[in-house]
């Protein structure tokens, strides 16, 4: 097994937030991570340093994910870079088909898959871990957030009235200053 | 008169006294005193002795040839019946048209016959013409003849045994030979003597009748005619010929058959056309009222004569339309009309004026009941609102997957923090944790806002104050960032009903977007223009810029999901909000737009579509 001190992802999202999580995330699994904010910036970044692995958002201003995808696979040197699609877009209709339907097209040669937003922290790494072919450390999987954790959170939201969710910001907020 | 009178013979056996007077008398007066014109030729054709009537009729006698008295002409003619007369001796009759002395034609039936010489084999010397005057008789018979056979009508004459003793030309064209068959067979193909028969009825008492009857001619086709009969030949109280003078109706009987074919079409369709017809003439009377009209009005076309009859029923304006024969359409918002108990019925009006060529006949109105299109029309407005909703409320689960993975990252970042002992890491966390959930607040915000389903509330206001107002509001913001602001609103644009909020929040989301899409071109700044026009009965909002355009995705989703390129900027609701609100108010939302060029929004408002407003003008 490698090692993935010798990787580098270039993670491309238009959010900042999940820009920085996703590296941060990479980071600790001691990645080098290279980052971009639309189609165009992880052009550029390519031609600087081709990555291992590329974390693809979707839909961004400029040129989308797709498009980047099209020019990737199109080019000899980068067509074999595999792809992380990461995006809450997966399954909806772009350009008359589907991510799911792109990534079946065998004229497309070169590995590509895809995880739908929301994404944890160990799936990230497990599913980037697996592409790569790098070992999965075990003793980690046991630190990360639990599922019920989550699931408790992502259901306090959904069901949140918008006045309880300005209480919980001023508790973060109140936090901060204390922490 | 000339002197030479020729002697009449004597015979030689002696008469008595009183006859021989006679005889004296006769040749001194007869040839005076006959009524025809008598002239004695002799064989040179000369004219040797006339009378007085042939004198008076052909001018002077003496030293003219026949031809040249009777016929003018300077020539014998071809055929001389005088020279005939001189070589057989025999008798003859003629009838002649000639030229009397005032150059007018005349007709007259010559007599002519020799005068026998001195012995029975001598030679004859002179004839004797007796010519009487039938001009009129012939003009007669000429203007008679013409008119039976050139008469636009068939002539036929019968027997008592209703045989055919003669017909006009017309009647062998129409019927073939006819003479001798009887009418029935002739004109109708018919074994025997129709039921009904004027020519009867003529027979029995000599007076003159009139029927409709239906033949058929020689190739077989159906002809209608009216006959009538007269008396022609009568005898001691018996009328021994009837004449039959038939008009053809043929055409005008089809004509009549397909004018009343038409009418029966044309009262069926008015009658059950759904939309209610009212026709008046010019005097204001009711002519035409279908049921259609009947049903919206909830009254009988029996209780209503003229236009004042529906006072009750229409508003004047509309009245005043009809009775002027003002010729137009009014489209539903327009005229209400009302129903006997007092429903007020939504209509699309129609008025047209009746003219046949240069001449009015009177006015046409048409009354399309809008009821069940209002109604169908409300449902689809509240269908779509419905399926705007629907479609959010799908597309805020997709949306609040970033801002989940953003709490997910920022719990990560939180942890990670705290375990490496970083606190310059731990403070993004907290920043990303609170960013997102500022997030999902200001979304559930928007889409509760969105949700409520609150209806318009239109006022009658100036579309152009609406612009005018944020325009004002996002000034200062335009040029902040380098962008030219401008307005284009076209002048004297009248007021409508809209909610003066909504649409304010409608153009404010719209400008708010061209700043944006301004701001993240390359290079930022550039040019906004907001428009208002009003065309073919719609106001049109346009907002344009130079910005950055969109490309074929996001063109794709920019009203079908909950969708944001703007990422901290937006909750992607913005745009859902303003279609609401236009689709609120019956109009639509259309936008093109280039990669890199810009974009250009359009709402348009047909005014027939606008709200109702709460308040009167």
């Amino acid at each position: 097994m490698e090692k993935s001190e010798a990787k580098t992802v270039l993670v491309v999202d238009d959010e900042p937030d999940i820009v920085f999580f996703l590296r941060a995330v990479l980071e600790d699994h001691g990645f080098q991570v290279m980052t971009a904010f639309n189609g165009q910036e992880a052009t550029d970044k390519m031609r600087q340093q081709p990555p291992d692995l590329i974390s693809l958002d979707l839909i961004m201003p400029g040129k989308s994910g797709i498009r980047f995808f099209h020019e990737l696979r199109k080019n000899k040197e980068w067509s074999k870079i595999p792809v992380l699609f990461v995006s809450g877009h997966v399954r909806e209709t772009i350009d008359g088909s589907n991510l799911v339907e792109i990534l079946k097209d065998r004229t497309l040669s070169g590995p590509a898959t895809y995880l739908e937003k929301p994404v944890n922290a160990q799936t990230y790494i497990r599913t980037i871990n697996t592409i790569l072919g790098l070992e999965q450390k075990t003793e980690e999987q046991a630190e990360e957030g639990s599922p019920e954790l989550q699931d408790q959170v992502e259901s306090l939201l959904s069901n949140a009235p918008p006045e309880t969710l300005e209480r919980i910001l001023q508790m973060l907020k109140e936090n901060k200053k204390g922490g | 008169m000339t002197e030479n009178a020729i002697q009449p013979s004597v015979p030689s056996s002696g008469l008595l006294e009183p006859c021989q007077r006679l005889q004296k008398w006769l040749c001194e007066n007869l040839f005076a005193s006959l009524p025809m014109s008598v002239a004695v030729i002799d064989r040179e054709r000369r004219i040797v002795k006339a009378n007085f009537i042939f004198e008076q009729k052909f001018g002077p006698f003496s030293g003219r040839h026949c031809f040249e008295a009777y016929k003018h002409h300077s020539n014998p003619c071809e055929k001389c019946g005088v020279m005939e007369i001189f070589q057989d001796g025999k008798t003859c009759h003629s009838y002649e048209r000639g030229i009397d002395r005032s150059e007018a034609p005349v007709d007259y039936l010559m007599h002519m016959t020799p005068i026998p010489g001195e012995n029975q084999d001598a030679e004859i010397q002179y004839v004797l013409q007796t010519a009487m005057d039938i001009t009129p008789w012939a003009q007669q018979e000429q203007e008679y003849r013409l008119f039976y056979e050139h008469a636009p009508c068939t002539i036929a004459v019968l027997d008592r045994d209703y045989r055919i003793v003669r017909g006009n030309r017309r009647l062998s064209a129409l019927f073939g030979n006819h003479l001798g068959r009887h009418c029935y067979e002739a004109f109708k193909n018919l074994p025997e003597k129709c039921s009904v028969c004027p020519a009867e009825r003529t027979f029995q008492d000599g007076g003159i009748y009139h029927a409709v009857q239906t033949g058929e001619t020689q190739e077989g086709n159906v002809t209608n005619y009216i006959v009538t009969s007269a008396p022609l030949l009568q005898s001691e109280n018996r009328v021994e010929q009837v004449v039959e003078l038939s008009i053809d109706i043929t055409q005008e009987r089809i004509l009549e058959t397909e004018v009343g074919k038409l009418r029966a079409i044309q009262e069926s369709l008015i009658e059950n056309s759904n939309r209610g017809i009212l026709a008046i003439d010019q005097t204001g009377k009711i002519m035409i009222l279908n049921a259609a009209l009947e049903k919206l009005l909830q009254r009988r076309k029996e209780e209503i004569h003229s236009l004042a009859d529906l006072e009750p029923h229409l508003p004047p304006f509309l009245r005043q339309i009809i009775e002027e024969g003002v010729e137009t359409c009014l489209l539903p918002g327009g005229p209400p009309i009302w129903a006997q108990d007092g429903e007020e019925i939504p209509v699309r009006f129609t008025n047209i004026c009746l003219k046949m060529g240069q001449e009015t006949l009177g006015y046409a109105s048409f009354f399309e009941d809008l009821r069940e299109i209002k109604q169908l029309e409300k449902e689809k407005l509240e269908a779509e609102r419905l399926a705007a909703v629907g479609q959010t409320v799908a597309g805020i689960a997709h949306g609040v997957k970033n801002i989940i993975m953003g709490l997910e990252g920022g719990l990560y970042v939180v942890k990670s923090a705290s375990k490496k002992q970083d606190s310059k890491l731990g403070e993004e966390g907290w920043r990303m944790l609170e960013n997102n959930i500022m997030k999902i607040s200001a979304l559930i915000k928007d889409f509760l806002n969105f949700s409520k389903g609150r209806e318009p509330r239109p006022r009658w206001v100036h579309p152009a104050q609406i612009a005018r107002d944020v325009i004002a509001l996002y000034e200062e913001a335009a040029r902040k960032e380098g962008i030219t602001l401008v307005a284009d609103l076209s002048e004297g644009i009248e007021t409508a009903p809209m909610d003066p909020q909504e649409m304010h929040s409608c153009l404010a989301n719209l400008v708010s977007n061209a700043i944006d899409a301004c701001r993240m071109s390359d290079p930022p700044g550039g040019r906004i223009a907001v428009s208002l026009r009003e065309k073919g009965g719609s106001i049109l909002y346009e907002v344009l810029d130079n910005g950055c355009g969109m490309d074929y995705e996001v063109k794709k989703k920019v009203f079908t999901t909950f969708f944001s390129t703007k990422g901290m900027g937006g909750t992607g609701l913005g745009l859902l909000t303003t279609r609401k609100i236009v689709q609120e108010h019956g109009g639509k939302i259309e936008f093109e737009s280039m990669a890199g060029q810009g974009t250009r929004f359009t709402m348009v408002f047909p005014r027939n579509r606008l709200p109702k407003p709460a308040e009167p003008t």
